[in-house]
């Protein structure tokens, strides 16, 4: 008779679970509270940057987030990493060459900060086409720790999403899409210059109404009404329901200018479309998988 | 032992393993601003390091690249025995074993200095904030030697161990791994 042996470990990431009783008024509260402490200053590239600009930043996002999903990180890595960027760049003016190798540094420290088996900085290097090394991205490290203070503890939106998707009265089952579209939305926000002081309540709210919006949820009584959830939101975030209206149409006006930007992307590069779609197929991590 | 749990809250080699699958492709591998200038660049990780030690050397009064007390600061630092210090400041020390331990080993480098894994402890200095008097202190303490300790307190304890002590009075505090 033949024996074999099974082995069943597989190299699967080890994920806490969700810890419900974190999800009460008084974590809210002290979030909010907190949130106010890691926003970055709005109008950094005015006052601090001389060369760089905001088309930078979209073009260092937009190669963060094509790294992130690559490596399938944690959704949080993102907008942590684009934080520490933003944070960075509001106190230390920077040369344009290097604002890779500081992207590149703040997601090296945002998949320290949340994943169980994080980037290393070999890979990373690998992603910049080799134009940095290992040690300068550990020396920027360094400084970019000295910048941020040692304060990586950052509130971002995807801590909100939790607390307002226990709030309201949605089925189990749409809890899921309704976070992966609110999740995407942030990550758009992420690397969009408009929403860099936004709040993350703020940009979580108008993710989580948008995401309802998308998604054509309904609820039994008119509770997940674009109006009556608006001010649902704001009252949650203690912000005025008009502000976060205009937040989540400048989310859906985002979107939509994403989508056409994709869209004529996708037709001069059919092909590595059809690659990229593969990879997404599970996690809508990019706005191209949503179907408005 | 405190190899292993500094390590975990670094990437090491070992551990690129899991990840080892998604090697990245070429298309997102790509140089976004132009070239990096190497030598200018490490002459202003330089300029900044020194920045960096010199605000020490003010907020702690103790020069580190001497490794010797500055006068007239908010502290008094004075050399104890290594046997007036609790063990695990000298347990794993791994440069030399002096007795005196004002000078603590380990320390004395300007040159900025950290391995590939992204470990900094070669050229840790670490105050605790309970007794910022006591020089005992200041030898590199093995983050969590313990085995209580777990990987996410590891993490921690590496990402609390800093160059620069900012405020001295502060009570230990130890950073909620995530605001979750």
């Amino acid at each position: 008779m033949e024996h074999q042996l099974f082995c069943c470990e597989v190299d699967t990431i080890k994920r806490a679970y969700h810890d419900t009783n974190l999800l009460n008024d008084r974590v809210l509260q002290t979030m909010l509270k907190a949130e106010e402490n890691y926003l970055p200053s709005p109008n950094y590239f005015k006052c601090v940057q001389k060369e760089i600009v905001p088309k930078m930043r979209k073009i260092v996002a937009t190669w963060m987030l094509e790294v992130c999903e690559e490596q399938k990180c944690e959704e949080e890595v993102f907008p942590l990493a684009m934080n520490y960027l933003d944070r960075f760049l509001s106190v230390e003016p920077t040369r344009k060459t290097r604002l890779q190798l500081l992207g590149a540094t703040c997601m090296f420290l945002a998949s320290k900060m949340k994943e169980t088996v994080p980037l290393t900085a070999e890979k990373l290097c690998i992603y910049t086409d080799n134009s940095i090394r290992p040690s300068e991205l550990l020396q920027m490290e360094l400084l970019a720790l000295n910048k941020l203070k040692w304060d990586l503890a950052s509130v971002t939106p995807h801590d909100f999403i939790e607390h307002f998707l226990a709030k309201l009265p949605i089925h189990q089952s749409s809890k899921q899409i309704l976070r992966k579209h609110a999740q995407t939305f942030v990550a758009l926000c992420a690397t969009d210059v408009n929403f860099i002081a936004c709040p993350p309540s703020m940009i979580a709210a108008g993710s989580v109404v948008a995401a309802v919006q998308g998604l054509y949820l309904k609820s039994s009584d008119s509770s997940l009404s674009s109006q009556n959830l608006t001010h649902f939101l704001s009252k949650v975030i203690r912000s005025d329901p008009d502000c976060l209206r205009s937040c989540q149409e400048q989310i859906e006006s985002l979107l939509e200018s994403s989508l056409r930007q994709a869209q004529q992307h996708s037709i001069s590069t059919e092909t590595k479309r059809v690659e990229e779609d593969e990879d997404l197929s599970c996690t809508p991590t990019d706005v191209r998988d949503i179907n408005i | 032992m405190s190899d292993v749990r500094l390590s975990s809250a670094s990437p090491t080699l070992e551990r690129m393993g899991a990840r080892l699958s998604d090697q990245p492709k070429p298309s997102a591998c790509r140089n976004l601003f132009g070239p990096v200038d190497h030598e200018e660049l490490k002459k202003d990780f330089q300029r900044h390091m020194k920045a960096t030690e010199d605000a020490a050397a003010d907020a702690w009064n103790f020069d580190f690249s001497a490794h010797t007390p500055r006068a007239g600061g908010r502290f008094r630092w004075e050399a104890l025995d290594i046997s007036a210090v609790p063990g695990f400041y000298s347990r794993s020390a791994r440069r030399k074993g002096s007795n005196v331990n004002i000078c603590s080993p380990g320390n004395n480098h300007n040159e900025i200095n950290v391995d590939l894994n992204g470990n900094h402890d070669c050229l840790v200095t670490e105050e605790t904030a309970e007794t910022p008097e006591s020089p005992g202190d200041q030898r590199k303490r093995p983050a969590c030697v313990d085995s209580s300790c777990h990987s996410k307190r590891a993490h921690i304890c590496v990402e609390e161990v800093t160059r620069t002590p900012r405020k001295p009075k502060k009570p230990r505090r130890h950073p909620s791994p995530t605001t979750t």
